[in-house]
């Protein structure tokens, strides 16, 4: 495995221990900040700082190192949990994904110098005047030096220091390292280190690493130049140089493991005690999954603990559904655990399994419709291989499925920046994290659900003052939830703000031409003309729900996931949008219908009903529009063949009407014939052809034969923009 | 003794080569090698063992080794990495 493929799983990884931490963070609101949870908090971000170390992201090192010194204080009990407290913390961890970003290349390097003074001034307020050798023996040095600064954090290790310079943990920690200075903690650990001979690709610096373990109390420092050539025939690209040291007995094991988590190919042995490590540690194939393999002791006679260092490759599952990592003295069992438990794979390795069995899919209904043709139905080795065929498809789904928690953990943070911009109070529930859903569906839902997270609280939630005026509490609250619910997930978003003022919503609409003065409407579609292309009830364009084009994208973004929105309101108590999306966008039940020479499938989600149109029920009002009586409710009627150039029967008598259900309201499709009924698997058009207007995607029959997938939402769109129809 | 040479901010690994072709080429020369290090506030493995490996090159061939004024950064990396004897002049 090559670095860069290590620095992509170091980003990975860092990822799911930012969502650790803001599902812990969101623990410590609710006051359940217990040893176990800043435990967790503490170790997700001592990871991130040993990977940033061994890739040479020095500033998120560096602020890394920071945080993790103050929660190390909370861990150890020198700091307690205030509210004051978890706000510093909060930024803190804000900043520090901002950092983690900046690695990654996405953004700047962040200004991180008034969160680290916050840092600091949590952490230095409350710090104990203990002996520093005493601190320095607490494990983990807690500096006080300027954050960015490397100057002035290694300017601490000067050995002679004048008696003016800044004297803190860390310089006590360093004094150790001089000579004639306070004497070293127990060793525990002899710990001898040599980088692999490509430690510099990748922007890696082992120096990085080595000044961490001094921090962590490293001391007996010796270098070990003895591969060292002469200078004439050193190849400044690779490294030579190898170490040894000492660490005390307070860091555990697992900690300085963690440093070299994110390194490839080095050679890593740790003994216990005094006595130094096996002479010649092993080095590690460079494709072998371990990063770091640790030689024992020479067989004394309490054997040396075996050190396993948990896999890269491991760990896809989500890091806040892991169990809490164990104090670090006794975390070793459960990281092994962990890893054995789940596996890493390439997301291109999973989408051609799931095409494969899609192809299978549709081999298998081919088969069966040939196997008819011949008059062998029926035969259980059929029905066998179909449910077979079925359960694998499901399988393979369910291994792209993830939980919507990767897409909740994003609110908090949305709603702190818009608490700190607006100057409203939000209280936030998030209900159905687990749910799981198709990982294409997380992706893309992510923006839509930004925008209507931003619009409640811009334009619902008021602020404290006109909340209090109004009976209400101080705080707004948001509920943002996800459920499954008959083959689909619906996701609301619901605010107790001042809900949508339909009278203002009509005038706006009046005045804009979205709806022509006299129009009847009823309460839902004046709640809907927020979605109209355009609209916007704020007064004032505001910078966080955008320019009144929101709530428009917002429902095509999710039409086209094949969802709908609605919305309900009671005007002084608030609003909830609802959004209903497929599960997945690779499988589709459907109708099967003929439309002319056309075959088509319709959408088993948007289907009410079908039925055939009785004498009386169906009223032309020109030669291609039609409205349809069913049970007292005029209907329009989509005449499909006429609408997509096709010739199809037009009479009555011969044409079934299916009522379906859209964003715009409900609407009739006259088709042909009806089929048959079934889950067929979705070819997109856009990355095979092109987007046709009315079609949403293809699919391959059992018979061999293509069928379009009928976009109801964009053939309803279409036919409203026909003059007779649009009447 | 010629005039002591600039030793760069960053020694990072970028600076490695270029650092090692000037040490290279005094050394090639019979030239004594003297270095001012007030300037360095950045330290790294990639430079560290090209300084080491100039300084064993010419106390081999008898030439003088010094790095002149450094930086606190430069003694506490020098330090911290267990090699402090770079900064001690080795004379012909």
């Amino acid at each position: 495995m090559d670095l860069d493929a290590i620095q992509q799983m170091f980003f990975q990884e860092s990822e799911e221990g930012l969502q650790a931490l803001e599902s812990c963070f969101a623990l410590c609101r609710e006051a359940a900040d217990d040893a176990e949870t800043i435990n967790t908090i503490f170790r997700a971000v001592h990871s991130i700082k040993g990977g940033a170390g061994a890739f040479g992201h020095e500033h998120l090192q560096d602020f890394a190192h920071h945080y993790e010194s103050v929660l190390d204080q909370l861990r150890n009990g020198t700091l307690t949990m205030t509210p004051a407290l978890l706000d510093v913390l909060l930024a803190a961890f804000d900043t520090l994904s901002d950092h983690v970003a900046a690695a990654r290349g996405e953004r700047g390097t962040p200004d991180d110098a008034a969160v680290l003074a916050a840092l600091a001034g949590v952490g230095g307020s409350q710090e104990t005047a203990a002996e520093p050798v005493a601190v320095a023996a607490a494990a983990v040095a807690t500096p006080t030096a300027p954050a960015d600064d490397f100057d002035a954090l290694l300017g601490l290790l000067e050995p002679s220091a004048p008696a003016a310079a800044p004297q803190d943990d860390f310089d006590a920690l360093m004094s150790l390292l001089a000579p004639g200075g306070a004497p070293s903690p127990t060793p525990a650990w002899h710990l001898t280190v040599r980088p692999s001979g490509d430690a510099f690709a990748n922007g890696g610096e082992p120096l990085l690493l080595l000044r961490e373990l001094v921090r962590m109390g490293g001391s007996e420092i010796v270098l070990d130049g003895s591969a060292l050539p002469p200078i004439e025939e050193l190849d400044a690209s690779r490294s030579y140089l190898g170490w040894s040291l000492e660490m005390p007995a307070e860091v555990a094991k697992e900690d300085i493991e963690a440093v070299f988590e994110f390194v490839d190919g080095w050679q890593v042995a740790i003994a216990s005690g005094e006595a130094p490590p096996a002479e010649t540690p092993l080095p590690v194939a460079s494709d072998a999954p371990q990063a770091i393999a640790t030689a024992p002791a020479p067989a004394p006679a309490s054997p040396p603990p075996s050190v396993a260092v948990p896999a890269p490759v491991a760990a896809p599952e989500p890091a806040a559904s892991r169990p809490s990592p164990a104090p670090a003295a006794a975390g070793g069992e459960n990281n092994a655990a962990a890893a054995s438990a789940t596996i890493r794979v390439e997301l291109d390795k999973l989408d051609r399994l799931v095409n494969l069995v899609g192809e299978l899919v549709i081999t298998q209904a081919m088969l069966a419709q040939r196997l008819s043709e011949h008059g062998l139905t029926g035969s259980s080795e059929l029905t066998s291989l179909e449910n077979l065929t079925r359960e694998l498809q499901e399988s393979a789904m369910s291994i792209r499925a993830q939980p919507m928690k990767t897409v909740f953990n994003r609110v908090p943070r949305i709603i702190r920046e818009l608490e700190a911009d607006t100057g409203k109070r939000v209280r936030l529930q998030l209900d159905g994290e687990m749910t799981e859903v198709d990982k294409t569906v997380v992706e893309r839902i992510g923006e839509p659900l930004t925008h209507l997270i931003r619009n409640a609280v811009d334009h619902g939630i008021e602020s404290p003052e006109e909340r209090l005026a109004a009976g209400k509490s101080e705080d707004g609250v948001l509920r943002v939830g996800a459920e499954q619910r008959s083959g689909r997930i619906v996701i609301t978003v619901a605010d107790d703000g001042r809900g949508i003022d339909r009278a203002r919503v009509r005038a706006k609409a009046i005045e804009r031409g979205i709806v022509a003065p006299d129009a009847m409407l009823t309460d839902e579609e004046v709640d809907n003309l927020i979605f109209a292309p355009g609209f916007s009830t704020a007064e004032k364009v505001s910078n966080i729900s955008g320019r009144g084009v929101g709530m428009d994208v917002v429902r095509r973004n999710v039409q086209a996931l094949g969802g709908r929105i609605g919305v309900s309101s009671r005007f002084g108590s608030g609003a909830s949008f609802t959004l209903s999306l497929p599960l997945t966008l690779a499988v589709l039940d459907g109708m099967i219908v003929k439309v002319g020479e056309q075959t088509f499938v319709v959408p088993l989600g948007n289907i009410v009903e079908s039925l055939r149109a009785q004498p009386g029920q169906l009223s032309h009002l020109a030669d291609d529009a039609a409205i349809l009586d069913v049970r007292g409710t005029q209907l329009p009627v989509l005449p499909v063949g006429a609408l997509l150039g096709l010739s199809a029967r037009a009479d009555p008598d011969n044409t079934v009407m299916i009522v379906v259900d859209t964003d715009a309201g409900q609407a009739v499709i006259m088709v042909d014939s009806i089929e048959d009924q079934r889950q067929v698997v979705v070819k997109s058009l856009e990355a095979n052809y092109q987007a046709i207007p009315g079609v949403s995607g293809a699919t391959i029959l059992g018979d061999g034969r293509v069928a379009l997938i009928l976009d109801v939402e964009g053939v309803l769109a279409g036919a409203r923009r026909r003059p007779a129809l649009a009447a | 003794m010629s005039n002591p040479e600039q030793l760069p901010a960053a020694l990072n690994s970028a600076a490695a080569q270029p650092l090692a072709d000037l040490l290279k080429e005094r050394l090639a020369d019979n030239e004594p090698i003297i270095l001012d290090g007030s300037a360095v506030s950045q330290l790294g493995q990639a430079c560290l063992q090209v300084l080491l490996s100039a300084r064993a090159t010419a106390a081999a061939r008898k030439l003088a080794f010094a790095i002149n004024n450094p930086s606190d950064t430069l003694s506490t990396m020098t330090e911290m990495s267990g090699c402090s004897e770079l900064l001690q002049s080795a004379e012909a």
